[in-house]
C-alpha cells in the first residue's frame, strides 16, 4: 500500500471505533451511576468511606493487597422460584389453592398438596426460569392466594460464603481507585466487613447468624466492634496465629514492638490467641495498620440492589392480637 | 531547524545502507542494552514475587519488597522496561531500513530512549515505595506514566518523519505493523494516564479503561511490534520474499480492527455486553492468526538443512509462542472457561508465554543480525544458542507450569464446597516448580545481558583505542 494518509485514516479508525464503544460506551453507560435509595428506608447505599477507613483504601494500594486479593463477588447466572405466603380470605381458599398447586406441580397429588399448605410458606417451585416461577405466582394469585417470586444468587464465592450476591458496579462508585484485583491467593475481601472468622477452625469460617435460601451463610458477625478489630490486626501482624496454613506474608513493620517493662501507659495492644505472639513484647499498631484494618471492616455490599438482589425474604409483621381474632372468627365463620 | 536543513534532511534521496546503520546504531544499541538490562532485573524480581508466593518469608520485614510490590515491579521491567524497548529498537530498525532513509538527528531519539529508560526507573522505584496506581500492568505513578508518554511521543514523531519521507513509497508489511504499533501505544497510554490517572472515570468503569489498555499494549502494540518483526525477519532468513502480501495486509488489518476489542472476558462486575463482545471479538481473532500462521509457514518452507541456523530457531520459537498465546486466548475467552480460570496463575502463564516466548524470542532472534551488523564485529556463535536454550527451557517450564497451575487452581476455586485453602496449595505446589523456570529464564537473560555488554565493550574499545590504554596497563600492573 503506497498511500500514507489513507493507512493512518484507516488506523485512526480501527483504534477510535474500539477505543469509542468499549471505553466511553461504558463511562456513558456505567460512569454515572448513584448510590440508591432503600424503597422502604430510604437509607442509601453505597455511601462514601469514613475518614480512617478511605485512608485504609490507600494503604491497601500502596502495599499492593490487591495483587492477592480481588474485591468482588461473582455468582452464576440467577435461578428463580416461587412461593406461596398466605391463602386467599375466601370460604373455598384452599381447594382453590389446591387446584393451582396441581397445575404447578402436576407430580402432586391433592392429599399432599393439602397436607403442604399446612406450613406456610410454602416453596412452590425452586431454581428454574423466570417463565415457570412467573406462571406458578399467577397461578397462585388467581386462586386468591398471594405468592412471591423468589430469586437463587448461586455460584462457588456465595457457596463459600464471601457474599450474599455478587459485586456490582453501583458497589465500587465511591472507590477512588478501584482495586478490583486480579488474582485470589488470597480470599474475596468484597464483604470482608461482614464476615467474622470462627476460632481458627478453618480459613475462612464465619459465624452464621443468617442464613439465605440456599442454605449459606451471610456471615453477618455478631461479635463486638474492637474484638474485629484486634482479629484483622493480629492477622496482619501475624497470618498463621489464627490460619495456620496461610502463605499470607507478615505486614510486622505496620506495628511497633514495645518491651512489656515500658509498656505500662501504652494501650491499643494487639491481644493473642493463647500461645501466639511475642513473649517479651507487647504490639502496637501503627496508624497505618489501623486504617487498613479499618477499611477492611469496611468492605461490604450486603445491600440488595435492583441490579444485584439478595434473596432474603422479609419476616412476615407480627398479627396483632385483634387482627388473629379477626382472622379466627374469619375462619370459624367460614367453616360454619 | 531551517527550511533548507530541513529538505536536505527529509529529501527523497535514498540513503545507503551504511548511512542507515549508522545512523540507527546509537538509539538501536541502547535500546537492547537497557531492554537487555530491564530483562535480567525483571525476571529475578519475578523470580522473587514467585518464591514469596510458595509460602517463604523472603524479604518479609521489607516494607519495599512485599510481594504485593515486588510482582507489580516485576512486570513493569518486563512490559516497560524490556518488551516496549525491545519493540522501540526492532521499530527503529524495520522503519529506517525499509525506508531507505537515515534516521536524522539521532541522539534526539538516543535521548528520547534514555528518557524513556527514566521513566521506567521512576516507575519501578515509586512501586517499591507504595506510589503504585494500582491498576494491572499500569501500576507506574503519573509522574513516571507522563515520562513515558513524552519519550515515546519523541520517538514516534521522529519515525513518522522518517516514514514520510520514505523512499520506497510502497509501504512494507513490517512498516505498517510498526506503524500501528507506535501510534496504538501513544493513543493507548494517553487514554489510561488520563482517564485512570489525572481526572479518573468513576468507579468500576476503571476496570474497563485499564482492561482496554493492557489489552491493547499486549494484542496490538506488542503484537504488532513482534509480528512485524516477524514478517521482516524471516523472509530474509528465509532468502525470499513473504508468500503473500495481500494475505499479510489482510491479517494486519483484522488484527487491528478486532484487537482493540478483546481482553474484557471474564466475570467482573460490568455491563454483560462487554464481556460478551470481547468474547466474540477474540473468537474472531483465529482469522487473522490463521492467515498469518499460513502466510509465515509457507514463506519458511525451506530445506530443512538450513533449521539448525540459530536465528531461525529463534523466530520459529517466537512464531510457536505466538501461535501457542493465541490459542489459548482464545480458549480462554469462552464464557465457562475464562470463568474458572479468570483469579488463577493461568494469566500469568500467557503473560510469561508472551513476553518471553513470543517478544523475547522475536527481539533475541532479531539481535542475533541486527547486533553484528551495527557493531561491524561478529559475535560468538555459542552464545546465542546458550542463550536460546536457556530462555526456551525457561519459557516452556514457566508457562506450561503456570497454565497447569491455573488449571488445578481454578478448579478447585469453582467448587463452592471445597475450603479456599484447596485452592492456595493447589497452586502453590507448582508454583514451586515454576521458580525453577524462572530461575532458568533468569540464567539465560543474564547470559544474553553479559553477551550484548560485551559486544559493545568490544565496540567501544576498537573506536576508542585510547581506552585499550587503560587495559593494557591493568595488564602491565601485576
Amino acid at each position: 500500500m503506497r498511500n500514507g494518509p489513507v493507512l493512518f485514516v484507516f488506523g485512526l479508525l480501527a483504534m477510535v471505533i474500539s477505543w469509542g464503544c468499549i471505553v466511553m460506551g461504558s463511562v456513558k453507560q456505567i460512569g454515572t451511576l448513584a448510590s440508591h435509595a432503600d424503597l422502604m428506608t430510604g437509607a442509601l447505599y453505597p455511601v462514601n468511606r469514613p475518614g480512617t477507613a478511605h485512608q485504609g483504601a490507600e494503604v491497601y494500594r500502596e502495599l499492593g493487597c490487591n495483587q492477592c486479593h480481588t474485591r468482588f463477588a461473582v455468582q452464576d447466572e440467577l435461578s428463580f422460584g416461587a412461593e406461596l405466603t398466605k391463602l386467599g380470605d375466601a370460604t373455598n381458599s384452599v381447594e382453590l389453592a389446591v387446584a393451582a398447586l396441581l397445575k404447578v406441580n402436576p407430580e402432586w397429588n391433592e392429599a399432599k398438596a393439602k397436607d403442604k399448605l399446612n406450613d406456610l410458606p410454602l416453596t412452590m417451585v425452586e431454581r428454574t426460569i423466570p417463565y415457570f416461577a412467573d406462571r406458578a405466582v399467577k397461578l397462585l394469585e388467581a386462586a386468591d392466594a398471594k405468592a412471591q417470586m423468589t430469586v437463587y444468587n448461586l455460584g462457588a464465592d456465595i457457596e463459600r460464603g464471601w457474599g450474599a450476591r455478587q459485586t456490582v458496579a453501583r458497589d465500587m462508585i465511591y472507590d477512588s481507585t478501584v482495586l478490583a484485583g486480579t488474582q485470589r491467593i488470597g480470599p474475596d475481601l468484597a464483604n470482608i466487613g461482614t464476615r467474622a472468622p470462627a476460632d481458627h477452625v478453618g480459613a475462612w469460617e464465619f459465624t452464621p447468624t443468617v442464613t439465605n435460601i440456599v442454605g449459606t451463610t451471610t456471615n453477618l458477625t455478631n461479635l463486638p466492634e474492637d474484638q474485629r478489630l484486634n482479629w484483622h490486626l493480629v492477622h496482619l501482624y501475624d497470618p498463621k496465629a489464627h490460619v495456620s496454613n496461610s502463605i499470607m506474608p507478615s505486614y510486622r513493620f505496620l506495628f511497633r514492638a514495645i518491651s512489656r517493662e515500658q509498656a505500662g501507659t501504652v494501650s491499643g495492644a494487639l491481644k493473642f490467641p493463647s500461645g501466639k505472639g511475642p513473649k517479651t513484647e507487647i504490639i502496637v499498631p501503627t496508624r497505618k495498620a489501623l486504617a487498613l484494618a479499618a477499611w477492611l471492616m469496611d468492605q461490604r455490599a450486603d445491600t440488595s440492589l435492583p441490579e444485584g438482589p439478595i434473596p432474603l425474604l422479609a419476616p412476615a409483621p407480627e398479627k396483632t392480637a385483634e387482627q388473629k381474632a379477626a382472622k379466627d372468627e374469619d375462619k370459624a365463620e367460614g367453616k360454619s | 531547524m531551517s527550511a533548507s536543513t530541513f529538505e536536505k534532511d527529509y529529501s527523497t534521496t535514498p540513503s545507503t545502507l551504511d548511512d542507515v546503520e549508522t545512523s540507527i546504531r546509537l538509539p538501536v544499541l541502547h535500546s537492547i542494552f537497557a531492554g537487555a538490562f530491564w530483562l535480567v532485573l525483571g525476571t529475578l524480581l519475578l523470580l522473587v514475587s514467585l518464591i514469596q508466593l510458595t509460602g517463604s518469608s523472603l524479604f518479609a520485614d521489607c516494607a519495599f519488597l512485599t510481594h504485593g510490590k515486588t510482582k507489580p515491579a516485576a512486570w513493569i521491567a518486563l512490559l516497560y522496561g524490556f518488551a516496549l524497548q525491545m519493540g522501540i529498537a526492532l521499530a527503529i530498525t524495520i522503519v529506517c531500513r525499509r525506508s531507505r532513509k537515515a534516521l536524522r538527528h539521532p541522539f534526539t531519539v538516543f535521548m528520547a530512549s534514555k528518557v524513556w529508560n527514566l521513566g521506567v526507573v521512576l516507575g519501578i522505584g515509586g512501586v517499591l515505595i507504595g506510589d503504585s496506581s494500582g491498576h494491572r500492568l499500569f501500576e507506574l505513578p503519573v509522574y513516571s506514566s507522563c515520562i513515558l508518554f513524552l519519550a515515546f511521543a519523541v520517538i514516534t514523531l521522529k519515525l513518522l518523519l522518517v516514514l514520510h519521507f520514505r523512499v520506497e513509497r510502497e509501504m512494507y508489511i513490517g512498516q505498517m505493523y510498526m506503524t500501528a504499533g507506535l501510534f496504538w501505544f501513544l493513543w493507548a497510554l494517553s487514554t489510561a494516564i488520563v482517564l485512570l490517572q489525572v481526572d479518573p472515570v468513576p468507579g468500576a468503569t476503571q476496570l474497563v479503561v485499564g482492561n482496554w489498555y493492557v489489552n491493547s499494549v499486549f494484542q496490538v502494540v506488542l503484537g504488532c511490534f513482534g509480528l512485524g518483526a516477524l514478517c521482516y525477519y524471516i523472509p530474509q532468513q528465509a532468502g525470499r520474499p513473504l508468500y503473500s502480501q495481500e494475505l499479510a495486509a489482510a491479517a494486519f488489518w483484522m488484527l487491528v480492527f478486532i484487537g482493540g476489542w478483546t481482553g474484557l472476558v471474564g466475570r467482573y462486575p460490568l455491563p454483560v455486553w462487554i464481556s460478551a463482545v470481547s468474547s466474540a471479538a477474540s473468537l474472531l481473532l483465529i482469522i487473522p492468526l490463521v492467515t498469518l500462521a499460513y502466510n509465515l509457514w509457507r514463506t519458511m518452507d525451506r530445506d530443512p538443512a538450513s533449521l539448525g541456523n540459530t536465528q531461525f530457531i529463534y523466530l520459529m520459537c517466537a512464531f510457536g509462542a505466538y501461535v501457542l498465546w493465541s490459542v489459548l486466548g482464545i480458549v480462554y475467552s469462552r464464557p465457562g472457561v475464562a470463568d474458572q480460570l479468570q483469579f488463577t496463575h493461568f494469566e500469568t502463564g500467557l503473560q510469561v508465554l508472551f513476553i518471553y516466548g513470543f517478544i523475547g524470542m522475536v527481539g533475541l532472534g532479531a539481535c542475533c543480525t541486527l547486533l553484528p551488523r551495527l557493531i561491524g564485529s561478529s559475535c560468538d556463535s555459542n552464545g546465542p544458542t546458550w542463550v536460546l536454550r536457556a530462555m526456551g527451557l525457561g519459557t516452556g517450564l514457566t508457562a506450561f507450569v503456570l497454565l497447569l497451575a491455573g488449571w488445578f487452581q481454578g478448579a478447585a476455586l469453582s467448587n463452592g464446597k471445597a475450603s479456599f485453602m484447596v485452592s492456595v496449595d493447589e497452586g502453590t505446589k507448582l508454583v514451586c516448580v515454576a521458580v525453577v523456570g524462572v530461575a532458568i529464564l533468569a540464567l539465560g537473560s543474564v547470559l544474553f545481558f553479559f553477551g550484548v555488554t560485551n559486544l559493545i565493550v568490544k565496540t567501544i574499545l576498537a573506536e576508542y583505542p585510547v581506552l585499550n590504554w587503560f587495559r593494557e596497563e591493568e595488564e602491565v600492573a601485576p
